[in-house]
Formats: C-alpha cells, sequence, structure tokens
C-alpha cells in the first residue's frame, strides 16, 4: 500500500473577472465586488443580451505582460493560463530543472476554440492567422505551456467537464503520492467562447441577469472566464528546500452520478460520493469541516443536487457548516472552475474567512439551507471544494491548514 | 521479478471499420460503409434494447460498443470500476457538428442535444449509466496512446482507492477513423497489466 | 389537424433520434415523457428549439413545455392556437 504521503501546496496563481492576480482576487471576495457585467470582448449574437464574468484585458495586452513575440500563435486560453502559472511558479519559487521531477496537469474544455471562431473563414484566403490552426486541440495548451515554463518531466490535458481542474488536482496529487512526480503544477483554464456561451444558452440554464446560487428563484448561470493553478510539492521536497507550504492538500474524491448526461440525480448521488471519498481520503468527519466551497452554479438542478448531497453528509439544515458559492463573483469559469475556487479555499485558510455567496435572498423551499452571504471572520482548519461536471463527474478537494 | 497485481481481464479493439473481441473478430464491414452505419450494425448485432444508443455520438457509441462486449465475456462491472480514459481528439464529431450549427451564417442554430456531448467524459457518463458505476472517471488528451503513462497511472489510483477493477484505454475517433482500445482490468486472468502486454495488444489488430 | 400531428410525429421522430420507432408507432396521445415514450430534458430542449425554427413560436421558460410536449396532440393544440 502507498502511504499517505502529504501534498505540501506551496504556490498559486489566478487570474478571474475579479483580479489579475490572486491578492487583487482576494480583494474583491472580501470586498464583496464582482466581475458579472455584459459582454465587451466577445464577438457575438449575445452581446448585450447576456452578462458574462470577462477579464477586461484584451490578447494583445496580454501578448505584452508575457513579454510573447506577436509571431506566436496563442490562443486567449493559455494566455490566460500562462499568466497564472506563472504566478504560482513564482510564489513557490522553484527553476524548472532544480533536480525535482516536475509536471504540467492542466484542464481545459473549450482549448483553442476561441481563435479558431476568430480565424476559420480567414484560413483559407490568407496565411496571416494559420499558425493558429495547430492551437485548436485540447491538448495543445498544455504542451505549449510546458516549452514556455521549462516543464518536460510529464505534461498532459484533462478534460473532464466543469471538474477538469478539480481532477487535475486530485492526479497530480496522486502521481506526487505514487511517486511519479515531485512536484507538479495542475489547474484549468477556459475562456470565454462563442461555442459555450451559446451551448450553454441552448440548455436554458443561462440566466437574463445575475446568478443566485442556492437562491429558490435561481434560474441559471453566468459563465466567465479564468485561469488558475497551483503548484503540488511532495511535502518532503518543500521542506528541503526550506519552503513553508500554504497549505495542504489532505483528501480528494471523484465519483460519477450515473444519471444523465448533463443533469445531476435529485439526490446528488454523485456529489454525496465524491465528498465521502475526499474526507475518507483525509481520514476526516465531516464536522471538522469549516468552510464548503460550493459549486453552486445557480442553475435549478445543480443547486438542488448539491443540497441534498450536502444534507445527506450533515444529516440537517442546522448542521451543515459554513458554506458559499463563488460563482456570482467570477461567473461558471468551467474547466477552470476546481482551481480558482482551489485559490479562494486556500485564500479562506490562509486569512480564516469564508467569502459570502452573493445575490442570495431565499432559500430553496425544499431544502431550507442558507448559504454564508457576509464575509465572516472564523477559525478554519479544513475546507471542502466542490466541482461537478456534466457527464456525472463529480470531484471533491479537502484543503487543510496543517496535516497530522 | 514481482508478481503482477492485476490483469487484463478482456479488450476490445475497434479499428476503422472492424471490430475484435479478445483478439477474434466479431465484427467487420467495408471501409466505405460510414461511421454512423458501421456502429448501427454493431449496435443491431449485439441484439439489445437501449434506444439512447441512437442519440448518442458517435465517440459515445464506440465505447458503449466496446464494453458491452468486454461485460458480456468478463461478467458485470462491480459499480466501483474506475474509467481511464484518453484519446487525442476529444469530442471532435460532436464539436464540429455544434459548431458548423452555431456558425451558419444563413440559420444559426444550437442544438442542445449536440451540445451535450461537445465533451469526451460524457462517454464515461454514458455507460456509467448504462453500467450503474458510481465510480472515479477521468479523461486525459494526449498525442498518441500512451500505454507508458496509463499503465503506471492506474495502477497508482487502483491501488490509492484499493480497487480491484478499471476500465482504461485510448478511443481515438473522428468522421473516417476508428482507433480504439479497451480493456478491463481485475485481480485474475492470465495477460498481466503491464506496458508491454498493451503495446502488443494495441498492435495486434490490422 | 391530423397532418399537423402526422408532420409532428416525423420531426419528433427524426429529430430526436427515435430509430426505432415509425410514424404509426406513435399515437397522439402517448405521453412523451415519463413512462410513455421515455424523452428526457434534453429531447424536450430540442423540441423547443423545433417549434421556434419551424412553427416561429418561442418558449423562453424550459418548465412551459412539460405541459405543452405532455403529447403529440397537445403540442399540435399549441401550435394551431400560437402559430404565427
Amino acid at each position: 500500500m502507498i502511504p499517505t504521503a502529504p501534498i505540501a501546496i506551496t504556490g498559486m496563481g489566478a487570474i478571474s473577472a475579479i483580479g489579475n492576480h490572486v491578492t487583487e482576487n482576494f480583494r474583491s471576495l472580501v470586498a464583496s465586488k464582482h466581475g458579472i457585467g455584459p459582454i465587451t470582448q466577445l464577438d457575438t449574437y449575445h452581446r448585450g443580451r447576456l452578462l458574462v464574468g470577462e477579464i477586461p484585458i484584451g490578447n494583445a495586452e496580454l501578448y505584452d505582460r508575457l513579454h510573447l513575440s506577436p509571431e506566436v500563435a496563442c490562443t486567449r486560453s493559455t494566455l490566460l493560463a500562462l499568466l497564472a502559472a506563472k504566478e504560482a511558479m513564482e510564489a513557490a519559487a522553484f527553476q524548472p530543472g532544480d533536480g525535482y521531477r516536475t509536471g504540467l496537469i492542466s484542464a481545459t474544455t473549450v482549448g483553442g476554440m476561441d481563435a479558431t471562431e476568430q480565424y476559420y473563414d480567414d484560413y483559407l484566403i490568407s496565411e496571416k492567422h494559420q499558425p493558429f490552426i495547430q492551437t485548436h486541440p485540447c491538448g495543445y495548451a498544455a504542451e505549449q505551456m510546458g516549452r514556455y515554463l521549462g516543464i518536460s518531466d510529464f505534461v498532459t490535458t484533462i478534460s473532464t467537464a466543469c471538474s477538469s481542474a478539480a481532477n487535475a488536482i486530485m492526479l497530480g496529487a496522486r502521481m506526487i503520492r505514487a511517486g511519479l512526480l515531485d512536484r507538479v503544477l495542475v489547474g484549468g483554464t477556459d475562456c470565454l467562447s462563442r461555442f459555450t456561451i451559446n451551448g450553454f444558452n441552448s440548455l436554458m440554464i443561462y440566466t437574463d441577469s445575475h446568478c443566485r446560487p442556492f437562491d429558490e428563484n435561481r434560474n441559471g448561470l453566468n459563465l466567465g472566464e479564468a485561469a488558475a493553478y497551483l503548484v503540488l510539492e511532495a511535502a518532503e521536497v518543500a521542506k528541503r528546500r526550506g519552503k513553508s507550504p500554504i497549505a495542504y492538500l489532505t483528501g480528494y474524491g471523484n465519483a460519477n452520478d450515473a444519471f444523465h448526461q448533463t443533469a445531476s440525480s435529485d439526490n446528488g448521488e454523485g456529489a454525496y460520493l465524491a465528498m465521502r471519498k475526499a474526507l475518507e481520503t483525509a481520514r476526516l468527519n465531516p464536522t471538522d469541516i469549516d468552510y464548503v466551497n460550493a459549486h453552486g452554479t445557480a442553475t435549478p438542478n445543480n443547486d438542488l443536487a448539491e443540497g441534498n448531497a450536502l444534507l445527506r453528509i450533515y444529516g440537517s439544515a442546522s448542521a451543515l457548516p459554513a458554506f458559499s458559492s463563488t460563482k456570482a463573483f467570477t461567473g461558471h469559469t468551467l474547466a477552470a472552475a476546481g482551481a480558482i475556487e482551489a485559490v479562494f479555499s486556500l485564500l479562506a485558510l490562509q486569512h480564516q474567512v469564508v467569502f459570502p455567496n452573493l445575490n442570495f435572498s431565499q432559500p430553496i423551499a425544499s431544502l431550507g439551507i442558507i448559504p454564508q452571504t457576509e464575509l465572516r471572520e472564523k477559525k478554519i482548519a479544513h475546507v471542502l471544494s466542490n466541482s461537478f461536471g456534466f457527464g456525472g463527474n463529480c470531484s471533491t478537494l479537502l484543503f487543510s491548514k496543517d496535516h497530522d | 521479478m514481482d508478481v503482477p497485481s492485476h490483469y487484463i481481464q478482456s479488450y476490445c479493439t475497434i479499428r476503422d471499420r472492424s471490430i475484435a473481441l479478445n483478439g477474434t473478430t466479431w465484427l467487420k464491414m467495408d471501409s466505405s460503409t460510414t461511421l454512423a452505419d458501421f456502429l448501427k450494425s454493431a449496435y443491431r448485432q449485439l441484439d439489445i434494447d437501449y434506444p439512447k444508443f441512437h442519440k448518442m455520438d458517435g465517440l459515445c457509441k464506440a465505447i458503449f460498443i466496446a464494453t458491452e462486449l468486454m461485460t458480456r465475456d468478463s461478467g458485470p462491472y462491480p459499480s466501483d470500476t474506475a474509467l481511464i480514459f484518453s484519446n487525442r481528439s476529444s469530442s471532435y464529431l460532436s464539436d464540429n457538428k455544434h459548431a458548423l450549427g452555431i456558425f451558419n451564417t444563413e440559420n444559426a442554430t444550437a442544438s442542445p442535444a449536440t451540445f451535450v456531448y461537445t465533451l469526451p467524459n460524457i462517454a464515461l457518463g454514458e455507460i456509467s449509466i448504462r453500467h450503474r458505476l458510481h465510480s472515479e472517471n477521468v479523461f486525459f488528451i494526449f498525442d498518441r496512446y500512451s500505454p507508458e503513462f496509463l499503465v503506471p497511472y492506474t495502477q497508482a489510483a487502483l491501488d490509492d482507492k484499493k480497487l480491484a477493477n478499471a476500465i482504461s484505454g485510448w478511443t481515438e475517433i473522428s468522421g473516417h477513423t476508428c482507433d480504439l482500445l479497451l480493456y478491463y482490468i481485475g485481480k485474475s486472468g492470465s495477460v498481466p497489466h503491464t506496458v508491454a502486454q498493451l503495446k502488443r495488444i494495441y498492435n495486434e489488430h490490422e | 389537424m391530423s397532418e399537423l400531428t402526422q408532420e409532428l410525429k416525423a420531426k419528433i421522430i427524426t429529430q430526436l433520434n427515435l430509430e426505432d420507432l415509425t410514424v404509426d408507432d406513435l399515437d397522439d396521445h402517448t405521453p412523451l415523457f415519463g413512462d410513455g415514450l421515455g424523452l428526457d430534458s434534453i429531447d424536450a430542449l430540442e423540441l423547443i428549439v423545433m417549434l421556434d425554427k419551424s412553427y416561429g413560436i418561442k418558449l423562453s421558460d424550459p418548465k412551459e413545455g412539460r405541459k405543452v410536449f405532455e403529447t403529440v396532440q397537445t403540442m399540435a393544440d399549441f401550435i394551431e392556437a400560437n402559430r404565427k
């Protein structure tokens, strides 16, 4: 049996609609400053109709910030990913090639779709944007990131819908535990695209206003764009190089809801199993959890299923720990959601605060559960973070201030 | 040498227009057959009643057929059978269909039934529903079939959660080509779960 | 009216990939969802798209669909009453 070696988190980076780096994201969270607004960059029919969590920086400026030559074909998802990944690596203060086997596991669902949408018609008539053709597949971004960041021991991409980044984090931890890697940069990225906005809108789960997670009258999600990465290391490695961790990843679990292609089962079976497995891995009881960063997309179906799963874990509404969904700040950032919310969970541990669930007014009648609606300081030792995806893919991560 | 802890109990390959179970051809059609017709013929040959099959995209259908054949050979999958899949083109068939719909300049339409298949892991959901699996699933995107990664990773996943079974493999399906190898891993059998064996199995289907 | 129900049956079969069914298998009063034809929420969304594209009728709330799509007959009645 593999000993459960502790997994240290030694760096994090994030860019979302509420901030270009981790500190900015934190400031917005504590100030209840959300990032949802009209579409200003994407060229779509839904401009002026739907609200999104857009990062207000154009691609040209992202190129500048990364000192990338305009000759290099880099999609928006990759540009965002590189910014967040660089921040995480700088925070972790390591140089690739320092003798430790370092990997990169990146999650995406849209891949290079934004460039394809923009340049597809051009490809046939001009050579100008043709270098972007190769950026289309989901696997390309991680390979390109690995080259840019100097990580080559192991590079791969995960695509399991909206739990993708949580799975990337979980798999990174597992590879360290199995002795396959010493250190791994894990996370996810997805930019806004016509592909996803039209798709979610066709499923009639896109709200016409601001999303209201866990509210009785919630009527759908806002999409957002983000990228976030963590540096996971074998605790032993962090110790050897004198790096004190931000926190530890102590538990993780993944389960399939086995109910429907996109809808969750009403009793939240997959969500329930994922949370149970994460608690088991960490050898913790539900009562040990001080804060749950919920998936909480604000679709009628997700919040009902997740709420029911939480009630099954805790027995009653009054027994639930403080919980909130931060999707009303960032929008649902799809493959990045698990990573951006991992960063938020780590910020909650670092600063001992629970972030508010915005736009909530009335509890879901059949559940009676009430999220944290104001910023709250409290003692936090363990945080659960949920990410659930289409295809029934449910993941839960458990972050702890210390490990035993 | 160490005694392997896990074995390949059954495996299925789909190449172009032929399907083999444990190395024996189960269906072979002319290479001019369309992917849709080929997969529909395979479904008919399975002789089951599962109307949802017709709603699936090509990737899901191919995976559905392979997992159906393997369970006939090795018995029902336990509900904690891990699913560890990979391919290169993700959900290309449905992505393409969705894109053609929304970028159609005459009559742009987003079809919800198409959009739901624009993720490769929907296939994992489909077979979880079919075989009542509530297990761990992951879908990797690689450049090529990589047993060098799949074997140690699958082994680590099995050891980490103390699992006996997994279905793993490579499922690359595009408009014209099928390149699929799925294998069911368990605690007993004669083919050890090793990189060398998986290379052999992958290459044996002409 | 029966022309419309026949037309709807054909559209439902092709739009929802009900491969094993023909127009003759579908009764005007068979429940489309639940125990009847066993259609699901995604099928309901496809039917909403179909109402819009073929008959110019927009449903903005998927919940409205539940009543409209009860049977082929209820669909036909709704279309007759609302088509432009």
